[in-house]
């Protein structure tokens, strides 16, 4: 089956065609649009139609996909899997527009034009967040009283989903070829620009760093990861900033750009010998180790270490680090501790689960 | 030398009054359930010569807690101090080791109170009120995080623009070092080997307050608290980790005011924000064993308590390496099994074995609840942060003199 992959951003809608079987995308371009105001609803629905299904699918690829597989950041926990594209599915994902207010609407208004431009054409709803409708209750809540927070009761939902359950998928089978006989307990990491651990057990997640949002946990490339929360308040008040300014320094100012004061990716970050980036390297190294210690204690075991994401080749240099400061564990020292690279793309990713969704059907 | 030591926590006052350098107790008590409002209500629990008093009384914060407390002592002449040690949550960037009271020190603490909005402004003003009615008797303040000073510089930076943090002082500081510092010598001595040679991870879990420190050769390497005591564990009424967006969001639901979200943050969430019913885990969990609590907020409360400080605990043994012991102190690490177990069962992984019936049964401190093959040995261990910072008051005071 041909399958077209979008991953929608807010500047800009990727798109990917899998022929076939193909493993990677016969076709790819990128179309810009501008998705996040009411007024530009037109501009996605032309972008979809015209540029995308007509000029794009129709006339340069000369291919007519079976099925269409949209990436979607967040779904909350009202959406436990893949879903199907249909009105219904839109005005439930409406309802939770209101967790995440600058990424739904946009979505929801790409999707509108999908529903429109592929009429009889099954689209899929691949969610991020999907994966983490079965971490347990302890792990998603957070220390408020309910009440004191609009929408009342937040709670974590990772970010990096359909990387985790890929990931973990590739990983178990290749544990098992080695020998295991039971559910793999493995740590997840997803070297992305926002990189994420989870700890999965089976199919299912105990931990994740990802919070309520992706600016929990790990710093990335301008995200400041965990932090103090009364750090954020300090900051407004000896700043004397607005949210809006704050939440600029968090998500744009920090992580990498503002340890370093320059921007670096993990690639760089562990690949170049720079005495301006030992601090960071040394701090992310730190902040793995940390997440990868909670990650045991949450499964009560370790099988091994596996690695997605843009930057999954990092396995070879971080995996080796990190085993070795886990072997330091006495239940860890003399078993195998493999570090296992999964190095599909998200668009493969999602080509993927469309297939399977295909043949379950 | 007579040194008198008031250590403030969230919801208590404890105090003593110790002949040093003897080490000998005098008198001693402490003022509970002090501030929000738990199950039980406020008193004061004083020991002298053997016999044990409790007064109820209303105890609105710690102002009140002090006074009561000193009214106690008066009846008696020679339980006048010589010299007063005060525990001081943060000391910032300003104070790096402990320091003798004087009116610039208690101006500049006052200028750094905000950064531990529950701890520093009563301490800080029990230092005024002490300075003001006990002028002649030297006064020390000593800081809960001069131990952390040796926390490495990438556990201790945070993610933010280098410039930013530098300017205004923004890093990871630690708290409850003088309690985590005591208990790691205590162990050191129980397991018969140098302090510089111990590693470990101490989990000083009070009533209010909560926190875990792990210790490399002796050393804090790293701290669950951060630049505030609000980061890390979910406590009686701080929230513990929150994703920093929502900080933001309560910022903006609050039209900007930092104070009120402070106050929501530290004041109102946690134990008591979670369970809507007692800022006293012992309460909650209490509640969360009953049948009709199995859906409850208490047992989910119950549950977040206890999985954030096991899943720090996994974190700080992964830091250390190989530890030789897990440290549970102050009022819940020393005296409610029922969260040893949750947080050290299913911990084999890490070597650490507990013992259930050890667990159970331990009354008597020192303890030690690990399961006789257990590589890493569980202890519990009463603090004496009071102790320790007589130590630190007569030591000073003595070389002042």
């Amino acid at each position: 089956m041909n399958v077209l992959v979008l991953l929608p951003s807010f500047g800009h809608l990727n798109a990917s065609l899998f022929c076939g079987s193909a493993r990677r995308p016969s076709a790819a371009a990128r179309f810009p649009w501008h998705a996040h105001s009411e007024a530009a609803a037109k501009d996605v629905a032309d972008v979809v139609r015209r540029d995308l299904a007509e000029t794009w699918l129709h006339g340069e690829a000369g291919v007519r996909p079976d099925a269409v597989g949209v990436r979607v950041p967040y779904g909350g926990r009202d959406f436990a899997g893949a879903t199907r594209l249909t009105q219904a599915a839109l005005e439930r994902l409406r309802r939770v527009g209101g967790d995440a207010p600058l990424h739904i609407p946009p979505l929801v208004r790409s999707l509108e034009a999908c529903l429109s431009a592929f009429p009889h054409t099954p689209v899929l709803l691949a969610f991020e967040t999907a994966f983490f409708s079965r971490l347990p209750v302890q792990e998603t809540a957070y220390g408020l009283a309910p009440e004191s927070t609009s929408p009342a009761s937040p709670s974590r939902v990772g970010f990096h989903g359909l990387f985790h359950a890929a990931a973990c998928a590739h990983a178990a089978a290749e544990l098992r070829a080695s020998g295991l006989t039971r559910p793999a307990r493995l740590l997840s990491i997803c070297l992305e620009p926002r990189p994420e651990v989870a700890a999965v057990h089976g199919q299912t997640p105990w931990m994740v760093t990802g919070g309520a949002t992706p600016l929990e946990g790990l710093p990335g490339h301008t995200t400041c990861g965990e932090v103090d929360p009364s750090v954020v308040l300090f900051l407004a008040e000896h700043l004397r900033a607005g949210p809006e300014q704050i939440d600029r320094m968090l998500t744009r100012q920090s992580g990498l750009l503002g340890l370093v004061g320059r921007r670096v990716t993990l690639d760089s970050l562990w690949r170049e010998e720079r005495p301006d980036l030992r601090l960071a390297r040394r701090l992310m190294e730190y902040r793995l180790l940390l997440a990868c210690g909670s990650g045991v204690a949450a499964l009560g075991g370790l099988d091994g270490l596996v690695f997605s994401g843009r930057f999954a080749d990092l396995a070879d240099v971080l995996g080796t680090e990190l085993c070795a400061r886990l072997r330091t564990l006495p239940g860890l020292r003399d078993r195998p501790l493999p570090s296992i690279p999964f190095r599909e793309p998200l668009d493969t990713v999602i080509a993927d689960l469309v297939r399977m969704q295909d043949q379950r059907a | 030398m007579k040194v008198l030591v008031f250590n403030c926590g969230s919801s208590s006052l404890k105090y003593r009054l110790l002949r040093m350098p003897e080490e000998e107790e005098i008198a001693a008590g402490e003022a509970q359930r002090v501030g929000p409002k738990t199950a039980e209500p406020s008193r004061i629990v004083h020991r002298q010569e053997g016999r044990h008093e409790v007064h109820n009384r209303e105890l609105r914060d710690l102002q009140s807690a002090f006074q009561a407390v000193m009214q106690l002592l008066a009846r008696d002449p020679a339980l006048l101090p010589d010299a007063m040690g005060h525990r001081m949550v943060h000391g910032g960037p300003v104070f790096g080791n402990h320091a003798v009271v004087e009116a610039a020190v208690v101006e500049q603490l006052e200028g750094i109170q905000h950064l531990a909005p529950i701890h520093n402004p009563p301490a800080t003003s029990l230092l005024r009120t002490c300075l003001r009615l006990y002028p002649q008797v030297p006064q020390v303040v000593v800081f809960d995080t001069a131990y952390h000073a040796t926390i490495p510089d990438y556990a201790a930076t945070y993610a933010l623009p280098r410039e930013v943090a530098a300017e205004l002082g923004i890093r990871k500081y630690g708290f409850h070092g003088t309690s985590h510092n005591y208990v790691a010598a205590e162990a050191a001595a129980l397991l018969g080997k140098p302090l510089a040679e111990l590693n470990a991870v101490s989990c000083h879990l009070g009533s209010g307050g909560a926190s875990l420190c792990a210790i490399v050769r002796g050393r804090s390497a790293d701290n669950t608290m951060g630049f505030s005591p609000l980061q890390g564990l979910m406590m009686s009424t701080r929230s513990g980790d929150l994703d920093p967006a929502i900080a933001l969001g309560l910022l903006a639901a609050h039209h900007g005011d930092t104070e009120a979200v402070n106050r929501l943050l530290n004041k109102s969430s946690g134990v008591l924000g979670m369970s809507g019913f007692s800022a006293d885990i012992r309460d909650v969990l209490r509640e969360a064993g009953t049948a009709s609590a199995e859906q409850s907020r208490h047992s989910l409360t119950a549950a977040v308590y206890t999985w954030r400080i096991r899943k720090y605990l996994g974190a700080y043994l992964a830091v250390v390496g190989g530890a030789d012991a897990i440290l549970f102190t102050d009022t819940i690490g020393e005296s409610i099994p029922k969260v040893r177990w949750a947080v050290c069962s299913g911990m084999e992984v890490f070597r650490v074995k507990i013992d259930a019936q050890r667990n159970e049964e331990c009354r008597e401190l020192p303890a030690d609840v690990a399961a006789a093959d257990s590589p890493v040995r569980i202890l519990v261990i009463a603090t004496n942060e009071e102790l320790a910072i007589a130590r630190h008051t007569y030591h000073i005071t003595a070389q002042a003199a």
